[in-house]
């Protein structure tokens, strides 16, 4: 059994900043989804019922972003619901670092709602011409050296356990101090960076770590995976 | 800031895990009665439910829900649905509820609570939104099912309801007893 599609279509576009981009400079570009009026989508935390929006440029599993726009509240189902209905846009920040034309392909799933739910998804493509000389040398390397989304295995509860395949060499940074909440211990293993810490106390919010491998850089945050 | 659900939650209390399981009686879908009181001495799963609710229809038809319940059952667990839908609501009445069945393949019972006093007794908010009693009546774990809705999760895949039964298995307390559940907003009347 399958849920009626009675829902409004939600149109999806990728709209960057500027067709055209300097070689070596960023782009934003928004991915769009089109919600009808009376339904919503969710916010990254989709409040009591939902499940948040998932956008992604594909072609770029590195990029930043998605930023997420403030919600508003919705009440569905007498429960409190945080959400978008309208256009909406989640901002990427796109580095150029090759000359010719950039593909962005932006894949999307979500999970659209009035008084019933429908699941949705959606794929969108705009291309960049990406043109002019090479940046100076240290702006690409200062732009590497920014943490990008953790690529690696893990998983968070009470304990985090975390795998990064090498070549290393590794460290690991907290955003904030972390002494009294944990005691990790992290080792190589066969080239791959494992780390295994358990909690003794309560995260501090707004908590990350910044894991790097070599020349490379990743954050992840450590969001407790108790109830909000 | 930390917001829990049953604060939030009109009507009653819900039940604190820890506490008794509130005992009730509900109908299933051949008209029999069933009674919770009625399975001491087993471990017993509700599952909220709503067979129009896209998480209640992966859980069943890809998800964990298509063959847990099974298992469980071959170990001496009771596995019971409820659907808290009022009348004309999405998933409410006999027919959808059936249908589901039959498409599903589900061999336990779908108790039908159209007035929505088991759900509000319970604080049941979402579908699927899952409780667990010991043998003893307690009710020990209230909240998600697993750590990926539709499927979709971070890192190492969490059944906490499976974790829960395993603990009591052991004689152990219940490692996680409450996580914020996921899914629809469960269709109460107004």
């Amino acid at each position: 059994m399958t849920a009626t599609s009675v829902a409004p279509p939600v149109t999806m576009t990728v709209a960057p900043a500027s067709e055209r981009v300097q070689l070596g400079s960023s782009v934003d570009v928004a991915v769009v989804l089109d919600v009808p009026d009376g339904w919503h989508i969710y916010w990254e935390n989709p409040g009591q019922s939902g499940l948040a929006t998932d956008v992604r440029l594909t072609t770029l599993p590195e990029v930043i972003g998605p930023a997420w726009p403030a919600p508003t509240r919705f009440t569905a189902d007498g429960l409190t619901n945080y959400g978008y209905t309208g256009r909406t846009g989640f901002v990427f920040v796109v580095s150029t670092d090759t000359p010719g034309p950039l593909v962005l392909d932006a894949a999307a799933t979500w999970l659209l709602c009035r008084d019933i739910c429908v699941r949705g998804e959606g794929a969108a493509r705009a291309t960049v011409a990406v043109v002019g000389d090479a940046p100076p040398p240290p702006l690409s390397s200062y732009r590497s050296r920014l943490p990008k989304p953790f690529t690696g295995k893990h998983s968070l509860g009470s304990t985090l356990n975390l795998r990064l395949p090498g070549p290393g060499p590794f460290d690991v940074f907290p955003s904030v101090p972390l002494e009294g909440v944990w005691a990790p211990s992290w080792h190589e293993e066969s080239g791959t960076l494992v780390l295994d810490a358990m909690f003794n106390a309560p995260i501090p919010p707004d908590a990350r770590l910044v894991v790097t491998r070599g020349d490379q850089a990743y954050t992840l945050t450590l969001n407790p995976s108790e109830p909000r | 800031m930390t917001l829990f659900i049953a604060s939030l939650f009109s009507a009653a209390a819900a039940p604190t895990v820890g506490q008794s399981a509130p005992d009730f009686t509900l109908t299933d879908l051949a008209g029999k009665e069933v009674r919770l009181s009625s399975f001491a001495g087993k471990t017993v799963v509700l599952e909220w439910f709503n067979p129009g609710c896209p998480f209640v229809v992966y859980a069943h038809g890809e998800g964990p829900l298509k063959t847990q319940p099974a298992t469980a059952a071959a170990g001496g667990v009771v596995w019971l649905a409820v659907n808290s839908g009022a009348p004309g609501k999405q998933g409410a009445g006999l027919d959808a509820n059936k249908t589901a069945v039959a498409d599903w393949g589900m061999s336990y019972p779908v108790l039908l609570d159209e007035s929505g006093a088991v759900g509000r007794l319970y604080g049941a908010t979402t579908t699927p939104n899952m409780f667990v009693v010991d043998p003893k009546g307690t009710l020990v774990y209230s909240g998600a099912l697993d750590n990926a809705p539709m499927g979709k999760g971070t890192g190492a895949s969490l059944n906490y309801v499976n974790a829960a039964i395993s603990d009591i298995s052991a004689g152990r307390a219940v490692a996680t007893p409450t996580i914020k559940p996921y899914g629809c907003g469960v269709k109460y009347g107004s």
